[in-house]
């Protein structure tokens, strides 16, 4: 799965709710409140005394991404005050957990998803089929006992 | 209508009965290579099928002819979907895709949705980035719609000053584990390194994207609202001049200045060299009546920014040592003196208008239901930062603590301002102690209060001249007589200002400002006001 795809499994599970995530530009708040009925409702986040909606939000992404592929979430509680925070809506958490490091980017660095490897090899295929056509036809010979043909 | 059109029309009406918009809010797309473009649909999507059509924007802005199709491709783990293309399209365009099929088992009707292959990206703050943290410029995230090739390290150049683009290398990370990553990298910059204005117009050079062509920030795009340093204290460059002349009298001027620009040590973990020089004189015409601060330093330091968030409220200690030396615009003063400085960050003291700016910037685009209803604006994606709701009350605190130990090198001459009336100033020990408070209030971007104090304390007692004037015997002008005497204990000063900002960012401003107490080396008390015109960057 991807980081996206667990944190949308996240949200549904902290909703008590499958699929309750249906609008990624929908506010975290909004999103807890149109689900009240399938949790505990707790305050989302009043003040930063009661903001229990929150913080069983962030305890459960710690959680989750401390299991592999692994990744260190570096915001806290606070970012997700609504008024104040920077990560408001369903899209800015996606952002927020792209955006905190995977526990080996070296490893990371390596990494493509199938659409990404699936696009840089049509890329290449697409860069080189033109150039060695025209590698044949300028020398036809030379390409046939490259090719091991004769 | 001839027969053979109703019918085709009659043939069509049930699948147009049941068409529906299409199930997606679409807004962010990212071209993954040469054929391949991907889309988010922002709703939950579970199945797509269908097909893109690709049409060239013409200059004008009129729709041109198809140049492209394929087919929508779902992407699973995501709410996103591809097009594939059966041809490349150009670089550098614009174009109108409009989508047709089927989504989520339900056709939808023809959706169109423009896209550009030009090579614009942004530079953006993380987003858990906190508006009262000092953690401001270390990472950065550059993000563009088409897939870029990012080498490990990349040079982005800022607009420190008009015109001066100072380059800041950064460590990159891209991360590719989902299609949403496309075109994005982090950008790390060392502690020294990062840039400091993040108002400023940046650039990236030799930076390329998938269809080849050279990456570039877009100029009108800034990372944050522009703004300038508030005061003196917070300022790498500032100048107050004032200057008079005229017919039988000395020219008169007001030079309250400041340069201190910084040095990095990259092979010395992050330590910079700091020079300085500050000078707040006053002299001639009227001037030479009215008593005017007297400070002229020359300083050599070395500091480095310390990190203290794990401790609570002081999120950063920046400190500086080094050596100062100190004299007056008469030469009359020649300390050598041990300086240490020290700028305590804490939480909470940062909240100016720039930063209240960047939050509404963010609130707005980000189509934050409450802040929206709170200012009645509509949620603007394509938002830039100077466009935003601006805020009309901003403010900032710095706190500082400080050391001066040292001597007077040399006996030195305190003469009068007029007349030949001098005094023999031996030499003394110095030992100070000073905390200083600097605050700026921003009363809209058009005018800023600021107020600072600083309480020195002298430990060790120092020599200075005072003069008077002494009444003459036959009847003529007094003259002036200068005297020696001695200062200690406490010898506060401080200063209010306010300033006029002439451009958007307040870099030029008329400011007037009242001096209180007195500074020195010579510690006269002052109650001044300096009008002028105010450069600060």
């Amino acid at each position: 799965m991807t980081p996206t795809a667990r944190t949308i499994a996240i949200l549904n599970r902290w909703c008590g709710q499958a699929d309750a995530v249906d609008r990624t530009s929908e506010p975290l708040k909004e999103l807890w409140a149109r689900t009240k009925d399938h949790h505990s409702a707790v305050p989302f986040f009043d003040s930063l005394q009661k903001a229990q909606g929150a913080e069983q939000l962030v305890d459960a992404l710690v959680q989750e991404f401390r299991k592999e592929p692994a990744r260190k979430i570096n915001f806290d509680l606070t970012n997700l005050n609504p008024s104040g925070g920077t990560i408001l809506l369903v899209d800015d958490l996606f952002v927020a957990i792209r955006q905190s490091p995977p526990d080996d980017e070296t490893e990371a660095k390596a990494w493509l998803s199938p659409e990404a490897h699936d696009a840089l090899v049509s890329d290449i295929v697409a860069r080189l089929t033109p150039v060695i056509r025209e590698s044949i036809a300028a020398n036809p010979q030379k390409a046939g006992k490259d090719g091991g043909s004769e | 209508m001839n027969l053979r059109s109703a019918f085709v029309l009659l043939m069509a009406l049930p699948a147009m009965a049941f068409a529906e918009e299409m199930p997606c809010v679409l807004g962010p797309y990212k071209m993954l290579s040469v054929n391949r473009v991907a889309f988010d649909c922002a709703r939950t999507l579970r199945s797509i099928s269908g097909t893109a059509t690709i049409r060239a924007i013409k200059s004008d802005g009129t729709v041109g002819n198809v140049v492209a199709d394929g087919p929508l491709t779902l992407i699973q783990d995501a709410n996103w979907f591809t097009v594939t293309l059966a041809t490349p399209i150009a670089a550098g365009a614009d174009f109108e895709i409009t989508l047709q099929g089927t989504a989520n088992n339900q056709a939808f009707d023809a959706s169109k949705i423009k896209v550009s292959t030009k090579p614009d990206a942004t530079i953006s703050v993380p987003i858990r980035q906190n508006p009262s943290s000092f953690r401001y410029g270390r990472e950065l995230w550059l993000s563009a719609s088409v897939e870029v090739q990012f080498p490990p390290q990349l040079d982005l150049l800022s607009e420190d000053a008009p015109g001066v683009f100072v380059p800041h290398r950064a460590e990159v990370f891209a991360e590719r584990s989902e299609v949403q990553q496309t075109g994005t990298a982090r950008l790390t910059f060392k502690e020294h390194d990062a840039p400091k204005q993040l108002n400023s117009r940046m650039k990236i050079d030799g930076l390329k994207n998938v269809l080849g062509q050279d990456v570039r920030i877009k100029l009108n795009k800034r990372l944050a609202p522009a703004s300038s340093p508030k005061d003196k204290d917070s300022s790498t460059y500032y100048a107050k001049l004032l200057h008079q002349a005229g017919m039988n009298s000395k020219p008169a001027f007001i030079l309250d200045g400041k340069a201190a620009p910084v040095f990095p040590i990259a092979s010395l973990r992050d330590i910079q060299l700091r020079p300085s020089a500050t000078s707040d004189i006053g002299q001639g015409g009227a001037i030479g009546k009215t008593k005017t601060n007297d400070l002229i330093q020359f300083s050599f330091g070395i500091g480095r920014f310390v990190r203290t968030e794990h401790l609570g409220i002081v999120q950063g200690v920046d400190p500086t040592a080094g050596f100062t030396y100190e004299t007056n615009y008469e030469l009359a003063h020649k300390n050598a003196l041990l300086t240490s400085e020290a700028q305590w960050l804490v939480a909470g003291t940062y909240e100016p208008l720039k930063e209240k700016n960047f939050v509404n910037y963010v609130k707005q685009r980000n189509c934050d239901g409450d802040f929206l209803r709170a200012h009645s604006v509509p949620c603007d994606k394509s938002l830039q930062p100077q466009d935003a709701v601006q805020a009309n009350f901003g403010y900032e605190l710095h706190f500082y603590t400080g050391i001066e130990t040292g001597s007077q090198i040399s006996v030195e001459t305190g003469k009068a301002s007029s007349g030949s009336s001098k005094v023999n100033i031996p030499k003394y020990s110095i030992a100070r102690l000073y905390p200083k408070v600097s605050i700026a209030l921003d009363l809209t971007h058009r005018f800023a209060l600021t107020m600072s104090g600083t309480g020195r304390y002298l430990f060790a007692t120092e020599n200075v001249y005072r003069e008077h004037d002494v009444l003459s015997t036959t009847g003529g002008d007094p003259t002036k007589q200068v005297y020696l005497t001695t200062v200690s204990g406490f010898r506060p000063s401080g200063e209010v200002g306010l300033a006029f900002a002439l451009d958007d960012a307040g870099h030029y401003a008329l400011s007037s400002a009242v001096k209180v107490g007195s500074l020195p080396p010579n510690f006269v008390r002052v109650a001044t006001v300096q009008t002028g015109l105010t450069v600060k960057f």
